[in-house]
């Protein structure tokens, strides 16, 4: 056992410039390690597909192994709405132009995101 | 080789007569019907003395598959064209699991202990499933529950996983014997494959399934 999540909750963003100073490992260690203090992270560039799919296995030990952490959600700034389907959204290679958020799903009852942007709804809102 | 051709390729070499069968994967987030759809297609493809031995456990409760299931040697006729797969029905791919779930879900019927085991075994079947999809899986079939809204990080994540590894998929619009069925938006969101709508558990349009498998994705 990781031991205990504590309850103390930020938002954290990191920037896209420290972002490529990081590799693969490193994002994944950091934003686990905020969603296990009850942050959210903003990634200024998400991570990529790969990123995502380690990300989800390192959570998944994660989750298996610290009492009361389980889990994450996380969306990107692209609206269902902006058309194309999506492979389109994976095509166009624009990762660096869509914010990331990574929230604990323990906080979070869900991520909703329009034209606009995304909207985060935390357990117990109204 | 291009893209599209070492697609063809692959499956070619899946569906060939002379080399073993090819693992298909069924994929897709939880409670989409995978399950449902791999005893469906084991039901009508094997001989009916096996088909108990070879279903897995299908429910409402989320994560019910906490493993990669393998259903070997299944046969699949349409038309008179014949392949015989390998189908890994795996566990829905999620980036969350809570034991709180299952205790709320009225078909659980387990105590906390229970809950937290299978929330354990949930945990390493999601990392089972990406495994498989990374190394073993040589085509998927990606099931979306089409009363669900399919534009989800986890269904773009997965989509881009498989594009990057060029593994030939088909994707089923699945419950579309539900009221709030919605195909066309599935079809948006997956506008580069033929997306078949399907109900897994009533059996409609599984010949259409078939056809997609034996012939389309064949490359007969």
């Amino acid at each position: 056992m990781s031991g205990n999540t504590n309850n103390d909750g930020g938002i954290r963003v990191i920037s896209e410039s420290s972002l490529e100073d990081m590799g693969p490992r490193e994002k994944i260690r950091k934003v686990i390690k905020n969603a296990k203090r009850g942050d959210i992270t903003v990634l200024e560039k998400q991570l990529s597909d790969k990123e995502q799919s380690d990300l989800i296995d390192e959570v998944m030990s994660e989750v298996r192994d610290t009492k009361d952490f389980t889990g994450v959600d996380l969306d990107t700034t692209e609206s269902s709405s902006s058309g194309g389907g999506l492979f389109a959204r994976f095509k166009s290679d624009k990762s660096g132009e869509k914010l990331m958020i990574i929230t604990p799903s323990s906080k979070v009852d869900s991520i909703d995101k329009d034209a606009d942007g995304l909207k985060v709804l935390f357990r117990g809102d109204n | 080789m291009g893209l599209l051709s070492r697609i063809r390729s692959r499956w070619l070499n899946i569906f060939s007569g002379d080399s073993s069968p090819g693992n298909i994967g069924i994929y897709g987030p939880p409670n989409g019907g995978k399950t449902t759809l791999t005893n469906r297609i084991v039901s009508e493809s094997t001989d009916k003395e096996n088909i108990e031995d070879l279903k897995g456990s299908a429910s409402s409760v989320a994560h019910e598959t906490r493993e990669a299931e393998k259903r070997e040697q299944i046969p699949i006729e349409h038309d008179g064209n014949k392949v015989v797969i390998d189908i890994v029905d795996t566990p829905g791919i999620s980036t969350k699991v809570d034991y709180r779930e299952f205790l709320e879900d009225e078909d659980f019927d387990g105590s906390e202990e229970d809950a937290r085991n299978r929330s354990r075994e949930a945990t390493k079947g999601v990392q089972d499933a990406i495994k498989w999809l990374k190394n073993d899986v040589d085509g998927v079939i990606y099931v979306i529950d089409s009363t669900e809204d399919p534009y989800t990080q986890v269904n773009t994540m997965i989509r881009g996983n498989i594009s990057a590894e060029n593994i030939p998929a088909v994707v089923l619009a699945n419950k579309i014997d539900r009221d709030d069925s919605n195909v066309q938006r599935v079809k948006n969101a997956f506008p580069e494959y033929e997306v078949i709508p399907v109900s897994a558990l009533e059996g409609d349009n599984m010949d259409d399934v078939y056809k997609a498998i034996a012939t389309e994705l064949g490359g007969n």
